[in-house]
């Protein structure tokens, strides 16, 4: 039986001492010893394993990201979005010029020439505060040269040798990438490039020098932090297993259930496998997202944009670093509306975001990863909770009883959950639609389209789409006041759907939505740059879980035989070495 | 029309490789992480830039004990100062020291005759700037400084104090701001 599997622990983290194993006797599993797969081509020194300390990257994004302003945040969620890609894809060099360029901007609308005060004491950083910052230093006299006009959208600079627009609406982004770079390589260093801007004759050249020292200054941190040789090596080596079973033929459509399984049973238990990040489940099921997705966009790169610059390319060579750029957006379109929601209103918590990050992912995964969902949500928390009794000694010096404690729920259980997960999401966007109705915002009618997506060609229906209210605003706030103070007026769809959402809203008890309170115009724009993320989050899940009854799949079955499976993988990769060499 | 499939090595597969790396930058830079986290910038200038700010009581030894961030906040100190008395301007003596001068500046630590345990700390400006400092700063540590009386400022602070130990140290880096 496997409940009585004795075995002692290895591949524990650092701190959990090894402990020796009793007689596993007849019912130990006949696991061979796992390798990692060699990759065609690699050398030792290529695939030797990066130091870069990943941490302190993260430690100094998540500073960035949570950086604030008298208790605001100063970056919004989408800038901070649009910050990790341009830092992800490398991206940000032309952005570095741009900042240097609004740091010259900036040194020539104050009277010291600090560039510093725009970026650090102008508020919260969004178009309508560095219009403000630089029509109010316009109005008292302070702009120099080369800063030669600022209209609505732009601003202008005049260098001896050239002219540089900067519009508002870009100058959060750079303004957060100002504070990445101060944060990752420090401000001395920084300010070693952007000082020698602040000059009255500055030339349109010396911006270009400044803001290449400045991006090899960033390169050099990311490469020192960056942990790419392992990455590299995962995706050689994932494509290395997938071409084995393909029969030499990788194409995204490749990547099921049982390739992620089998690479996982595979991989997880060598030697080096933390290190490469395949030692859980959940990290092999995400590589595999990720490595499908990378394969479909290039694919739909390659074969349809631009076949020539591709074609001609080889590894290591520099892409453009805009294609890269558009192409992990598309790429990150799945999750992005969990990472652009305004963390002042918690619609999901803590455990909800891990889920919904493991839920939301390409559509047209869905079916051929479903079961992966599956067991990465119930064997991947499994293994979580292990490792964690491990980190702690918890799990004493047997291993397959600590095994078993840690296992939750089965397969039919977490369709349940993600159903519920799905109705909260529901529920969250029906009581942000309340917000937006008692606050009279356009964007509810977004979300009532969304919601009401058979709603007739009525005026309701006209009024509420965006093109209508370019059209004619006075149309939309009558809507919007119909809607807030009559809505049965609109129709007994609407009617209902705003009912239901005032009735969502009572029922939430959680930060950002109080009882009968909505909250005044801040809060509710928060809702409204929510909105467009709820309901993305609502599809995804409402298909997903749709997806996972289709065809009424026999769960139970599939959990039963995963189980063992599972129970014997955390064996090899949490026991005793020696124990499976004999067995 | 069927697309082949890509062959490692291809351009195809190097971009899907580049994009692989870039995507597992981004989730990365997104993770929770337990590493220490370092002073946000903004924290450190309205430090130094406004006296009305009142940070983390901790920030100053937090400044002090991070070689970078001490680095960082005198360089700061040195773009928004309206004065800075640098150790080699200050050097009268070995050690310990009762003033210093730079400029047209003058800071001068006197005891105070009524109490023994307080010096006075007198600080004079020559010149003729409308601008006056409103804070002093030796080695991340803020003193806000009354208003000055014809070009004095003058304070009272306890013998024993860090400032004053920190005033008097001959290798410390004296802001006015």
């Amino acid at each position: 039986m496997e409940d009585r599997l004795p075995c002692a622990v290895r591949n524990a983290p650092a701190d959990v001492m090894t402990l020796d194993r009793a007689d596993s006797g007849a019912d130990r599993m006949s696991a061979r010893s796992p390798v990692l797969t060699p990759v065609a081509g690699e050398t030792p020194h290529a695939v030797a394993p990066d130091a870069g300390p990943s941490a302190e990257l993260s430690s100094v994004f998540r500073t960035v990201a949570e950086t604030d302003w008298d208790g605001r945040p100063k970056f919004d969620r989408a800038t901070i979005s649009r910050l990790a890609r341009l830092v992800a894809a490398r991206a940000y060099a032309k952005r570095l010029t741009e900042l240097c360029h609004l740091a010259v901007a900036a040194g020539a609308s104050d009277r010291q020439r600090r560039y510093e005060e725009l970026f650090w004491n102008s508020g919260p950083a969004c178009p309508g505060a560095f219009r403000a910052h630089f029509r109010k230093r316009a109005a008292s006299g302070a702009p120099q040269p080369p800063l030669a006009e600022a209209d609505n959208g732009a601003l202008t600079l005049r260098y001896p040798d050239g002219e540089h627009q900067i519009a508002f609406g870009r100058m959060p982004l750079l303004s957060a990438l100002l504070e990445f770079a101060v944060t990752a390589l420090g401000y001395a260093e920084v300010d070693r490039h952007l000082r020698p801007l602040a000059r009255s004759d500055v030339h349109r050249r010396s911006v270009e020098t400044a803001a290449n020292g400045l991006a090899r200054s960033v390169h050099g941190f990311l490469a020192a932090h960056l942990p790419s040789a392992q990455t590299l090596r995962k995706f050689r080596m994932m494509a290395a297993f997938l071409e084995a079973r393909c029969g030499g033929a990788i194409a995204p459509e490749s990547i099921d259930d049982g390739v992620v399984m089998d690479f996982w049973m595979a991989q997880s238990a060598a030697t080096g496998a933390e290190d490469l990040g395949v030692r859980t489940y959940r990290s092999v099921f995400r590589a595999f997202v990720r490595f499908h997705a990378a394969l479909y966009e290039a694919r739909d790169r390659f074969n349809l944009d631009h076949p020539r610059s591709l074609g001609d390319m080889r590894s290591g060579e520099n892409f453009d670093a805009a294609q890269v750029d558009d192409s992990l957006a598309a790429m990150d379109e799945p999750t992005a509306p969990l990472h652009g929601l305004p963390p002042q209103i918690r619609f999901f918590n803590r455990r909800e975001t891990q889920a919904l990050a493991a839920l939301l992912f390409p559509g047209r995964l869905r079916e051929s990863l479903a079961l992966s969902v599956m067991r990465c949500c119930v064997f991947g928390d499994a293994q979580g909770r292990l490792v964690n009794a491990l980190q702690r000694g918890a799990a004493g010096g047997d291993l397959a009883p600590a095994i078993f404690r840690c296992l939750g729920d089965d397969y039919v259980a977490r369709t349940g959950a993600h159903g519920k997960l799905a109705d909260h999401a529901r529920h969250v966007l029906l009581a942000s639609l309340h917000v937006l109705i008692r606050g009279r915002h356009a964007a509810a009618g977004g979300v009532i389209a969304a919601l009401l997506p058979d709603l007739d060609g009525s005026r309701a229906r006209a009024a509420i789409t965006e093109g209508a209210g370019r059209e004619d605003t006075m149309a939309v706030a009558r809507f919007l006041d119909a809607l807030a103070d009559r809505p049965e007026s609109l129709g007994d769809d609407i009617a209902r759907l705003a009912a239901a959402a005032k009735r969502a809203y009572r029922a939430i008890a959680r930060e950002g939505f109080r009882d009968d309170d909505p909250g005044g115009p801040a809060a509710v724009e928060r809702f409204a740059a929510a909105a467009d993320g709820l309901v993305a989050i609502d599809r995804a899940l409402g298909r997903f879980v749709a997806t996972l009854s289709a065809g009424t799949p026999d769960w139970r079955r599939m959990y039963d035989d995963d189980r063992p499976r599972f129970i014997r993988q955390f064996q090899s990769i949490y026991g005793d070495r020696d124990d499976h060499a004999a067995a | 029309m069927i697309t082949p499939p890509p062959r490692p090595g291809s351009g195809e597969m190097a971009f899907a490789e580049r994009l692989f790396d870039a995507a597992s930058t981004l989730d990365m830079l997104r993770a929770d992480t337990v590493a220490p986290r370092p002073v946000a910038f903004p924290t450190l200038y309205r430090y130094a830039t406004d006296p009305a700010f009142e940070p983390d009581p901790a920030l100053p030894g937090t400044i002090a004990a991070d070689a970078r961030l001490a680095t960082d906040f005198a360089a700061l100190l040195r773009r928004v100062a309206l004065a800075s008395i640098p150790p080699a301007a200050a050097a009268a003596t070995e050690g310990e020291i009762d003033g210093r001068h730079a400029g047209d500046w003058r800071i001068r630590i006197r005891r105070v005759q009524a109490n023994p345990n307080q010096v006075w700390v007198i600080i004079d400006y020559a010149g003729r700037d409308v601008d006056l400092p409103q804070s002093l700063f030796v080695d991340g540590v803020r003193q806000p400084l009354p208003p000055a009386r014809d070009g004095r400022f003058q304070f009272r602070l306890d013998a024993d104090s860090n400032l004053v130990r920190l005033l008097r140290d001959i290798d410390s880096e004296v802001f006015l701001v």
